[in-house]
């Protein structure tokens, strides 16, 4: 076990080193408080949805959906406000949009037994769907003035965005980590049917993970709207493919039965500074995406590598 | 996760039955058709079937290259980008050299090198097809942006043109290339040791491996198949449209993707043929083209796409349940 | 195994030589491009300043060729000035939540200005709000934005361009007959604007049906597969509208391809390269010359004045005008120094 965290961990915080120090070489602006307070506030919605995310994917699973989920809870939230509802009010409906999504997911899942892969496929197409036809595609402005300035300002020095999704982020660390939701889901994701032959409620905490994550895209479509000051039908697409990309990247085995939501924050954290460290370097778009690309690969590739030449060097090299 | 899918004898007369639930995915399409029929006098054309084929052999070209990856439990994200890629490659050749060959043959031998890179990394190194396909994703259109530049190569000669938009006789160019991509693969799935050892592969790796299969090189060739045929899609569909540029493509894979699992091929792997690829291909356009037909909001058309998908798949589950429950039964008498 | 991928490989290889026989044609014939005409506003001589800027300009894309073009004529102005530029766009086309990390990004950077083309006019609010409370002035340009504090808007009335354009098509068909309108990326800043120029001119003729209004994502390909399905559904149209030229020239191609030419009018919008070369060919009606580059080069130069202490108006008009077959060579060798050939 010992070993196996050894050669795990150094892969993100390798990537992450190496980031800070081309960085800090780039720029002088790069390796300063202000810059990283900003880096966390532009991380807060990834952060959300990445966390949840890796709930279902200790499971074995992916949830394709919060993206669209996001963008679904931001239009409402704002619908709402726009209709003159209280913030309370619009904010209550912005998360029951969410966790209606992930309660909808996870019935298919669990008692039609439809694979989550296609289930969630299906809501994010329909999510997607309603935030568009909501208004005919249109942005919804006039958000009430307390919103903007509760949901989207700052307590002390900390916006109040990223006291969310920290908040959220503890909640979830917890949870995975002291209480019983981290074995179950560790079972599940290991062995389904073994899970159920030792007495764990499989279909409860099958479905957890994707109510939860469900939930949490309804509180980001919340924090998202706050961010732009209005409700969008398609700002969350691609979410859910970067909170996947941040999970994995992170060192969670997509496979499932094991996971770490401290590596899920240092996922989120790099591919963060690796999107502020291309735009303070100013290279053009293309050469962003090419390296982001590449960035997302070898972070995975590099360690995989390593450990697969360690292993070898234990067994003797049979291979 | 039981993954062995064991054979089970059944008596003749219950086959039969079992065959008809089987055909569950069958019945959507059809009552779409009918109900399009009732509703809309100008669905009922010839010229409304060919096109519809026409548009359908695209997707299936992708969504065969898809199956195959989905059979061994992979995932293959990055055939959107692989078009844009390989065919505004292709575009820049032709339109600047105004040769068709070397430019279709390059756009073909890249999209298989970028699926031989995308199986390496998978099956070598050991990293999830999932990030590795969407990293490709992300790096290869960075690379068809930086390629282009802003530029759209417009206009090909009527040679290239003919390859998606032309026809012989009165069938489309593109339906003949998705009958012959068919062909290939069903023979592949079927009749081939490579076919039989994707299946073992999705099955079990492991049993695959200790059975003497180079499972390796079986999965290297499968995302290497994938990114081939994807750069013919692209070609086909860069014909079509007569133009190349840098976003051509994006998004692609999601509805590959889509027809291979509404076709009902599993995403366990191992269990699915070609014939779910035409299925799922053909039900997905048939739905777009009715939707278009009827009216619907573009902005509404996601939503009952998403539904349908669900609502399609939870009714196979369901056909699947009483399947087993007769199986059961079939096997206590 | 590697006899049957050299078999499917050899399979295709025949199918492309078929396909390679044949005679090339064109229409259109194309002297050797020329760098594209820098914007009008080139007068200006260069300031000599002790201080270089660094300047960024920010688009929402980088694959439509509009942006592009905007993208170069701010930086032949940045030349001329002796000023840095950085042209960045969000990896997500259009997204205006990138947009807003992009500028919070290059606040922390510390450029000098920086020109906006925001994706969104209120979307983007916050992130103009950030750059001013960071004192980074902020030039908008192509697009107005709603809020924060902005130097100046370089740029026209996207309403009233559509609107001028339509109507001029709308026109052709004497004001009445069966309308398709193809619309702008849901979500947009320009998308919205255009729709509601669209449906300005059509309220103007009673006798104009709009059949379907759809989305076509400012893209040729999305242009070209959701003209085909309407051209299934409906037997008789005689004007189809685009948001843009792109969504034109993939809807010209389906039009072509069902072979009904001829029967409908398709007008475009933004003045690219390829639809002027569809206008000669008389494949497209009319589209609207919006010059790019003047909308980032004036946006570049004036950002470089405010930095220089000058006064600067509110709103810095950017010309538009109509392109039909009538001007179109002149305009296209004017733009892009093309010479085209029409039918």
């Amino acid at each position: 076990m010992r070993f196996k965290k050894i050669i795990r961990t150094p892969g993100i915080l390798f990537i992450i080193i190496l980031i800070l120090i081309i960085g800090s070489f780039i720029s002088p602006h790069f390796l300063t408080l202000s810059n990283f307070s900003k880096i966390l506030y532009q991380s807060a919605i990834l952060l959300l949805i990445a966390s949840g995310m890796t709930l279902v994917i200790t499971l074995g699973e992916i949830d394709l959906s919060p993206g669209a989920v996001l963008s679904l809870s931001s239009m409402i939230t704002a619908l709402a406000m726009e209709k003159g509802s209280s913030v309370f009010l619009s904010i209550i409906v912005g998360l029951a949009t969410g966790l209606i999504c992930g309660v909808i997911n996870a019935l298919f899942i669990v008692k039609a037994k439809v694979p989550a892969f296609i289930t969630t496929f299906g809501m994010m197409s329909m999510a997607k769907g309603v935030s568009l036809g909501l208004k005919d595609g249109a942005t919804v402005r006039g958000l009430n003035e307390n919103f903007t300035n509760t949901i989207g300002g700052n307590i002390g020095p900390i916006p109040v965005v990223v006291l969310i999704s920290i908040f959220c982020f503890i909640i979830l660390f917890v949870l995975l980590a002291h209480g019983k939701l981290g074995p179950y889901l560790f079972a599940i994701g290991t062995d389904k049917e073994a899970a159920e032959y030792s007495g764990i409620n499989v279909q409860l905490y099958n479905a957890l993970p994707f109510v939860i994550t469900g939930l949490l895209a309804g509180v980001a479509g919340i924090l998202f709207t706050a961010r732009l000051n209005l409700g969008h039908p398609t700002g969350g697409i691609g979410y859910e493919f970067e909170a996947i990309a941040a999970v994995v990247v992170g060192g969670n085995p997509l496979e499932g039965g094991r996971s770490n939501m401290v590596d899920t924050l240092l996922g989120v954290f790099a591919l963060s500074i690796l999107k502020n460290s291309l735009t303070m370097l100013g290279y053009p778009i293309w050469w962003q995406m090419a390296i982001s690309g590449l960035v997302l690969i070898f972070a995975l590739l590099v360690p995989n590598i390593l450990k697969y030449k360690l292993i070898r060097i234990r067994l003797g090299d049979k291979q | 996760m039981v993954k062995d899918k064991g054979l089970v004898h059944l008596r003749k007369q219950n086959v039969k039955i079992i065959g008809l639930f089987k055909a569950g995915r069958f019945i959507f399409p059809l009552l779409l058709l009918i109900i399009l029929a009732i509703l809309q006098p100008s669905f009922l054309t010839m010229s409304n079937f060919v096109n519809i084929l026409r548009q359908s052999s695209i997707l299936f070209i992708l969504a065969a290259g898809q199956t195959l990856v989905i059979l061994t439990e992979g995932i293959d994200l990055s055939i959107g980008s692989i078009i844009g890629f390989t065919a505004c490659m292709a575009g820049s050749l032709v339109i600047n050299d105004g040769n068709n060959v070397i430019g279709i043959f390059l756009a073909i031998i890249l999209g298989m090198l970028i699926g031989l890179i995308n199986g390496y990394i998978i099956s070598h190194i050991r990293v999830p097809a999932f990030v590795t396909t969407y990293g490709m994703q992300i790096l290869i259109r960075g690379l068809t942006i930086a390629f282009m530049k802003g530029d759209v190569f417009w206009g090909f000669n009527d040679s290239f043109r003919f390859i998606g938009a032309g026809s012989i006789g009165a069938i489309p160019m593109p339906i003949i290339i998705g009958v012959l991509v068919l062909i290939i693969f069903y023979f592949l799935l079927n009749y081939s040791t490579f076919g039989q050892s994707i299946y073992y592969l999705g099955n079990n790796r492991n049993a695959t491996k200790v059975s003497g299969f180079k499972i390796r090189k079986i999965e290297t060739i499968v995302y290497a198949i994938s990114g081939l045929v994807a750069s013919i899609g692209g070609l086909l569909y860069l014909s079509r449209l007569n133009s190349a540029e840098a976003s051509l493509g994006t998004g692609f894979e999601m509805d590959a993707i889509a027809a291979v699992v509404l076709g009902g091929t599993s995403f366990f792997g191992a269990e699915g043929k070609i014939e779910n690829a035409i299925i799922g291909s053909i039900t997905i356009t048939l739905l777009k083209n009715a939707m278009n037909l009827l009216g619907i909001s573009s902005y509404w058309q996601p939503f009952i796409i998403g539904l349908l998908i669900v609502v399609i798949i939870a009714n196979e589950r369901a056909f699947e349940k009483l399947r087993n429950l007769i199986l059961v039964r079939e096997r206590v008498n | 195994m590697k006899k049957k991928i050299s078999f499917i490989v050899s399979t295709f290889a025949i199918l492309g030589f078929l396909c390679a026989c044949g005679t090339p044609a064109t229409v259109t014939e194309e002297i050797p491009e020329i760098a594209p005409a820098a914007p009008e506003s080139e007068s200006a001589e260069p300031v000599e300043e002790g201080k270089t800027y660094n300047l960024a300009l920010i688009i929402p894309d980088m694959v439509n060729p509009f942006w592009v073009y905007m993208k170069d004529g701010a930086e032949v102005v940045a030349n001329q000035y002796g000023a840095n530029i950085e042209a960045l766009a969000p990896m997500k086309p259009y997204n205006v939540e990138d947009q807003i990390r992009i500028i919070e990004d290059l606040v922390q950077k510390q450029v000098d200005a920086i020109v906006l083309v925001a994706a969104d006019s209120n979307g983007v609010i916050p992130g103009v709000e950030a750059a001013n409370s960071a004192n980074i002035p902020v030039v908008t340009s192509n697009t107005r934005v709603f809020g924060g504090e902005v130097v100046t808007f370089v740029g026209y009335d996207n309403v009233e361009a559509m609107y001028t354009v339509a109507k001029y098509g709308l026109e052709a068909i004497n004001g009445e007959g069966k309308v398709i309108l193809l619309e702008g990326t849901p979500g947009t800043q320009t998308g919205a604007d255009r729709t509601k120029g669209m449906q300005k001119a059509v309220e103007e003729f009673p006798g104009v049906e709009v059949l379907a209004s759809q989305n076509a994502d400012f893209q040729r390909s999305t242009g070209m597969s959701v003209m085909e399905n309407l051209l299934q559904r409906f037997d008789e149209i005689d004007a189809v509208i685009c948001a843009n030229d792109e969504i034109a020239l993939g809807a010209i191609e389906a039009i072509s391809a069902a072979g009904r030419e001829g029967e409908m009018i398709v007008v475009g919008f933004d003045g690219n390269k390829d639809a002027y070369m569809a206008i000669a060919q008389g494949r497209i009606f009319a589209t609207l010359d919006q010059n790019p580059w003047a909308q980032s080069g004036l946006g570049v130069e004036n950002a470089i004045k405010y930095l220089n202490g000058e006064e600067i108006p509110d709103f810095v008009s950017v010309d538009y005008r109509l392109v039909t077959s009538e001007n179109v060579i002149d305009v296209a060798k004017e733009r892009f120094g093309i010479t085209l050939i029409g039918q």
